[in-house]
C-alpha cells in the first residue's frame, strides 16, 4: 500500500507525540533514542504541510514526504495503525447463544430424567443460566425455606437442581 | 439588490512575492464604479507594486473577480483593506482583514532545507543546521501565533523579520555540505 502525502503528514503528527512520550518514559537519555527527534519531526512536517496546503500536486512533496516517513522510524508504524484505522475502539465479540432446553421430565428419555438432580451441560459452558421449573423462575441460592433452587457453574457446565426432577415437571434451561 | 462587502487574500504557490485577492462580496450595487486595495504594514506604510505612486492598488471591476498583485519583497504581517467606491471616489463599502501573515518566502526557504535533508539525510545530525532550521520554524510559528491570537502586526513582523534574517544569511547558518 502506498501512503499518500496527507496520510504521511497525519502519521508524522502522531509519531511526534508517540516518540516524545517514549523518550519521557524510557528514563535517562531516552534509552538511546534521539532526544531531538520529536522536534525534527515537527519542523519537517510543518514544511511539507504548508507546501501541501498550497499545492498538493507539487512534484517535490512526495520525495520529502518519504523522508519524513523515514524519520518517523518505529513510531511511524504505531502511528500508522492509529491514523489509518480511525474510529475503532476495541472489538465486539459476536456470539450466538446455544438453543435452550425445555422439556417435561419423564422416566427415561428426557434431558434430565426422573430422580436426576445433576447434569453437565457442556453446550452452555461460558454462559449464564436461567432455570425455570413449572414455568416459575428458580433461585440460584437456597433461601432456607424449603423452596426449590439450583446451582450453576458456567466454567464447567455443572448444573444441580434441588430437589431432584420429578416426572411430569416442566423444566426450562435458558443460556444467556 | 443589497451589497455585502467581503474579500480574501492568500499566498500563491511558487510565487513568493504575489498575493491573490478574491472578491467574495455578495450582491450588487450599480453605484460602484471602482475598487481599491490597501496593504498596510505594522508601521503604517503601504505596499504597492513597483512603479506605483499611489498608496493603494487599483482592482478593476467587475465585482466577482480575482487579482494577483506583486507586493512582497519579504515576509510581511499586513492589515488589508478593500474599498468599493462610486464615480465620485466616495467610499460606499469597505472590508478590513485586521491581520494576515504572508510567509511564503520563509516557508519556501524552509521547505528547501527539508529538500536538502531529503537529499542528504545525515545533515539533520549537524547541530548547527538543525538548530537554525528550528529557529526558522519557531520564528514563522511565532509570527503566525501573534496574528492568530492577537492580530498583533508589530510582533508578528518582528518574528517574520528574524526568519528573513536567517534566510538572507543562509550561507552562515545552513551548511549543506556538512
Amino acid at each position: 500500500m502506498t501512503l499518500t502525502v496527507a496520510q504521511i503528514i497525519s502519521i508524522a503528527k502522531v509519531s511526534q507525540y508517540l516518540c516524545a512520550n517514549d523518550i519521557n518514559k524510557t528514563g535517562l537519555y531516552g534509552a538511546g533514542t534521539d532526544l531531538l527527534l520529536p522536534r525534527k519531526l515537527y519542523t519537517t512536517r510543518k514544511d511539507i504541510e504548508y507546501q501541501y496546503s498550497l499545492d498538493p500536486s507539487n512534484e517535490d512533496i512526495a520525495a520529502t514526504a518519504a523522508y519524513l516517513y523515514a524519520l518517523c522510524g518505529k513510531w511511524g508504524l504505531y502511528a500508522q495503525a492509529i491514523v489509518l484505522n480511525p474510529g475503532t475502539s476495541g472489538g465486539t465479540i459476536s456470539r450466538t447463544a446455544p438453543s435452550p432446553y425445555q422439556f417435561v421430565v419423564d422416566a427415561s428419555t428426557s434431558f434430565i430424567i426422573d430422580g436426576q438432580s445433576s447434569k453437565t451441560i457442556t453446550a452452555f459452558i461460558g454462559y449464564n443460566l436461567i432455570f425455570t421449573r413449572g414455568g416459575v423462575t428458580q433461585n440460584a441460592v437456597d433461601v432456607g425455606d424449603g423452596s426449590s433452587y439450583y446451582s450453576w457453574t458456567k466454567s464447567t457446565g455443572s448444573f444441580i437442581c434441588y430437589p431432584s426432577a420429578n416426572t411430569g415437571e416442566l423444566f426450562g434451561l435458558f443460556p444467556i | 439588490m443589497s451589497f455585502s462587502a467581503s474579500f480574501t487574500a492568500q499566498s500563491v504557490s511558487g510565487s513568493n512575492s504575489d498575493i491573490l485577492f478574491t472578491d467574495s462580496s455578495v450582491g450588487s450595487d450599480g453605484a460602484i464604479s471602482s475598487r481599491r486595495i490597501y496593504a498596510i504594514t505594522d508601521v503604517g506604510t503601504f505596499l504597492v507594486e513597483d512603479g506605483s505612486s499611489l498608496e493603494y492598488s487599483v482592482w478593476a471591476l467587475p465585482l466577482a473577480t480575482t487579482i494577483t498583485l506583486d507586493l512582497l519583497d519579504k515576509d510581511y504581517a499586513l492589515k488589508l483593506v478593500c474599498q468599493w467606491l462610486n464615480s465620485s471616489d466616495v467610499v460606499l463599502y469597505d472590508y478590513t482583514i485586521d491581520a494576515q501573515g504572508f510567509t511564503q518566502y520563509s516557508e519556501n526557504f524552509s521547505f528547501g532545507l527539508t529538500q536538502m535533508l531529503t537529499g542528504n539525510p545525515m545533515l539533520i545530525n549537524d547541530n548547527n543546521f538543525a538548530q537554525n532550521k528550528w529557529a526558522l520554524r519557531d520564528d514563522i510559528d511565532s509570527g503566525n501565533q501573534a496574528i492568530l491570537q492577537a492580530s498583533d502586526l508589530y510582533n508578528a513582523q518582528r518574528a517574520y523579520d528574524r526568519a528573513t534574517a536567517l534566510r538572507l544569511s543562509s550561507q552562515y547558518y545552513f551548511n549543506e555540505n556538512s
